[in-house]
C-alpha cells in the first residue's frame, strides 16, 4: 500500500543575463531552443512530443538518464504576456506509472539596462516521496546556466 | 512598461470537521455540494458552468455578489487520491484581467471519528499584497461553510 505524503516547496531562483527581455523570452516559447538548454546534462537525454505555447495550450516533454527511468512532464500555460512574464502548470510522472510532481511555475523577465534579470519561481508539491526539491533545485540550476550558454552562443553580431 | 510586483506565498489552513474522510471528500467532489459550502465569503454566491471532478478535468465557475458573479474561476485537477487528497490549479479572472493563480492541495487525515483537513494555497498574485489576502480569506470562508455543509446530511451510522 502506498504511503501518502505530499511535500510542499518554493524553489526561487535568479540570472541576469546579457540579452534583452524578448530575447530571454523567446528562450522559454521555442521548441528547438527548449530542448537545447532544458536538458538536463550529460548522460541525460530529453524530448518534446507536443509544443503548445499559448494560453490555454498543453506540452509534453520528457527527460531522463540515458538508459535509466522517463519522466514525463505534461504542462500547461496558464498565463503569457510576452517578454514579461509566463505562469505554467506542470505534472511529472515516473514511466508513466507514478505521480512525483505537480507545481507551478512563474517566469518573470525584467528588464535591467540593456540586460535581462529573470527570476523562476517553482511552487511545488512532491507526492509520496518520489522526488524531493533538492533534485529540482539541482535540474533548474544547471538548466538555467545552459540558457546562459544558449543566450551568448546565439546572441547577435 | 513596468508590470506590478509579482507576490508568491503559501497560505496553510487546518480545520477539523466531525464527519468521515469519505463524506468531506465527497463534499470537495461534488459541484452541487461545493455551490452550496464553496463561495469564498458568507455573502457571495457560486455557481459552476463546467464541473468534471478527474485528474486533467477542468471546473469553470463564477462567483461574487448574488446577481454579480463578477469572478471567473478555472480549476484544473492535476492529483486526485479518493478520500485522501486533491491538488488543482485556480485561475482567478475579472473579465479578461487574470488576477491570480493557485496550487492548492487538500489533504485528508483521518483522526478518530473526525478529520482534520490540511489546505495549502502555493500562490501567486499579480497587482498587490490585497489578492493573497484575499484568497487566504476566500478559502476560509469556505471551509467555515463546510461545516455547515458536513452537518447538513444525516451523519454516518
Amino acid at each position: 500500500m502506498t504511503h501518502r505524503s505530499v511535500e510542499h516547496s518554493t524553489i526561487v531562483l535568479e540570472r541576469t543575463y546579457d540579452a534583452s527581455p524578448a530575447r530571454v523570452f523567446a528562450a522559454w516559447s521555442d521548441k528547438e531552443a527548449l530542448l537545447r538548454w532544458g536538458n538536463p546534462g550529460e548522460g541525460w537525454v530529453t524530448g518534446m512530443d507536443r509544443f503548445d505555447f499559448r494560453i490555454g495550450g498543453a506540452s509534453s516533454s520528457w527527460f531522463g538518464p540515458k538508459d535509466g527511468d522517463r519522466f514525463i512532464s505534461e504542462t500547461h500555460y496558464l498565463d503569457i504576456v510576452p517578454g514579461e512574464r509566463i505562469v505554467s502548470a506542470g505534472a511529472m510522472t515516473r514511466n508513466g506509472d507514478f505521480r512525483a510532481f505537480v507545481g507551478m511555475l512563474t517566469v518573470e523577465f525584467h528588464a535591467v539596462g540593456r540586460r535581462c534579470r529573470m527570476v523562476m519561481t517553482e511552487q511545488g508539491a512532491f507526492l509520496d516521496g518520489h522526488d524531493i526539491p533538492a533534485n529540482h533545485e539541482a535540474g533548474w540550476n544547471k538548466m538555467l546556466d545552459n540558457l546562459g550558454e544558449e543566450l551568448s552562443s546565439r546572441a547577435a553580431a | 512598461m513596468t508590470m506590478p510586483p509579482t507576490n508568491h506565498d503559501t497560505i496553510v489552513l487546518q480545520r477539523t470537521y466531525d464527519a468521515t474522510a469519505a463524506r468531506v471528500f465527497e463534499a470537495f467532489a461534488s459541484p452541487q455540494a461545493r455551490m452550496r459550502w464553496g463561495a469564498p465569503s458568507p455573502s457571495a454566491d457560486i455557481v459552476y458552468d463546467k464541473a468534471d471532478f478527474r485528474v486533467g478535468g477542468v471546473d469553470l465557475s463564477r462567483c461574487g455578489p448574488p446577481g454579480h458573479l463578477v469572478y471567473s474561476v478555472e480549476t484544473r485537477y492535476l492529483d486526485i487520491v479518493p478520500q485522501q487528497r486533491i491538488i488543482s490549479t485556480e485561475v482567478v479572472s475579472e473579465g479578461t484581467n487574470r488576477l491570480c493563480f493557485a496550487l492548492i492541495t487538500v489533504e485528508f487525515f483521518p483522526a478518530g471519528r473526525d478529520t482534520r483537513l490540511i489546505l495549502t494555497d502555493q500562490v501567486a498574485a499579480f497587482g498587490g499584497r490585497s489578492l493573497i489576502e484575499g484568497h487566504r480569506a476566500g478559502h476560509a470562508a469556505a471551509l467555515e461553510n463546510l461545516t455547515a455543509e458536513l452537518r447538513r446530511l444525516p451523519a454516518d451510522a
